[in-house]
């Protein structure tokens, strides 16, 4: 059997079609890029938006509240944990490479692929660990102590208390599984594919 | 960029844009995925193409690109559309090269990766360094994939023995 004859006969069949023309291939190129990679650091571009803006609110808030300092510990954890938010986003996005390096054997650029995906949603999954807790106690908290409260009066505060308690139980962890399902969803399948596409060409190796 | 350059690209991709069509045919199965992967292995291709040196032919460096595109990215739809009918008519058994493409269809991406390169008369040095493995391997495995399909369109031809 010449598979090489069949082979011939599929090119001339399947894959021959007429001249692309000059008018398709420059609005191909003058596009934006719709490459997994560049959707992830478009994503990420507009969450690192989205943190710069909170972190000028919380500055502005922090500074606004000169006058309340039991309220000052809290802007600047907030601050803090913002800034740190910005600065490993940043890395990340500046590390995302959206060019298909032609120099790079397939396996590489799979493997790069594949680590740049995870450390992105890593990033992602860490912020919103520590991120809602944040959120719930400053909330809960700030409002007393702008009303003049001292620190101990809003933590005797058992009604206070039992709303940081159940957000930090039931709240903190479902909308931290509802993050990682939603981005399940979105790249796990590609992920999947790309770590099982890997793992064929290592056995290969074996 | 200057317009030659512009159009020394434009020329050679008309000149090898069946190697695009190729691998897009062979690895995505929707037109909604293979419109945008089109144009995505295009954008790549114009992006690199400054860098392109010779080193390679162009349709090696093409194919390479194409790989790498289509092997990174995500695919949109889940609507699988078959090429043909899956189920030929009783009376009319299809032709060897229909069953062939078939049958690397249905192989996963990576061997249909090693058949199609070995189809295409690359050789076994360039097609470890496009996937970035040893020779040695794609020798072994490029012999048992030709078995196995051979072994496919017989038994399709005559049965199972």
């Amino acid at each position: 059997m010449d598979l090489n004859k069949a082979w011939n006969k599929i090119q001339e069949e399947k894959f021959t079609s007429s001249t692309i023309n000059k008018s398709e291939i420059m609005k191909a190129i003058q596009q934006e890029s719709s490459s997994t990679m560049a959707e992830l650091k478009k994503r990420l571009k507009y969450k690192i938006n989205w943190v710069i803006f909170f972190l000028i609110f919380a500055v502005a808030a922090f500074f606004f509240s000169l006058n309340v300092p039991a309220t000052l510990p809290l802007w600047g954890t907030i601050i803090a944990y913002y800034l740190i938010g910005l600065i490993g986003m940043n890395r990340q996005y500046d590390s995302m490479n959206t060019q298909i390096n032609p120099d790079l054997p397939t396996l590489d650029t799979m493997k790069n692929q594949a680590f740049r995906l995870k450390k992105v949603l890593q990033v992602e999954k860490v912020s919103s660990l520590f991120g809602m807790p944040i959120v719930l106690v400053c909330g809960g908290l700030l409002p007393g102590l702008y009303t003049g409260k001292s620190w101990g009066m809003v933590l005797a505060n058992q009604q206070i208390l039992i709303v940081i308690i159940v957000g930090l139980v039931v709240l903190v962890p479902l909308m931290w599984l509802l993050g990682n399902r939603l981005n399940k969803i979105a790249y796990g399948k590609h992920l999947n594919e790309l770590e099982q596409n890997i793992r064929l060409l290592e056995q290969l190796e074996l | 960029m200057p317009e030659a350059l512009e159009q020394a690209f434009i020329k050679r991709i008309q000149h090898n844009e069946g190697i695009i069509h190729k691998l897009i045919g062979l690895h995505v199965d929707t037109e909604e995925d293979r419109k945008d992967l089109y144009q995505e292995i295009l954008l790549q291709a114009w992006k690199s193409y400054p860098k392109f040196s010779g080193k390679a032919s162009f349709s090696t460096w093409l194919y390479r690109i194409s790989l790498n595109t289509i092997f990174t990215s995500k695919r949109k739809s889940k609507k699988v559309v078959p090429d043909f009918p899956q189920e030929a008519s009783k009376q009319e058994t299809p032709e060897v090269h229909e069953r062939l493409y078939q049958a690397i269809k249905k192989l996963n991406s990576i061997d249909r990766t090693l058949i199609t390169l070995h189809l295409d008369s690359y050789t076994n040095k360039e097609i470890s360094e496009i996937l970035g493995i040893s020779t040695n391997h794609v020798n072994v495995k490029i012999h048992r994939i030709k078995t196995q399909l051979i072994k496919t369109l017989k038994q399709e031809s005559y049965g199972p023995q």
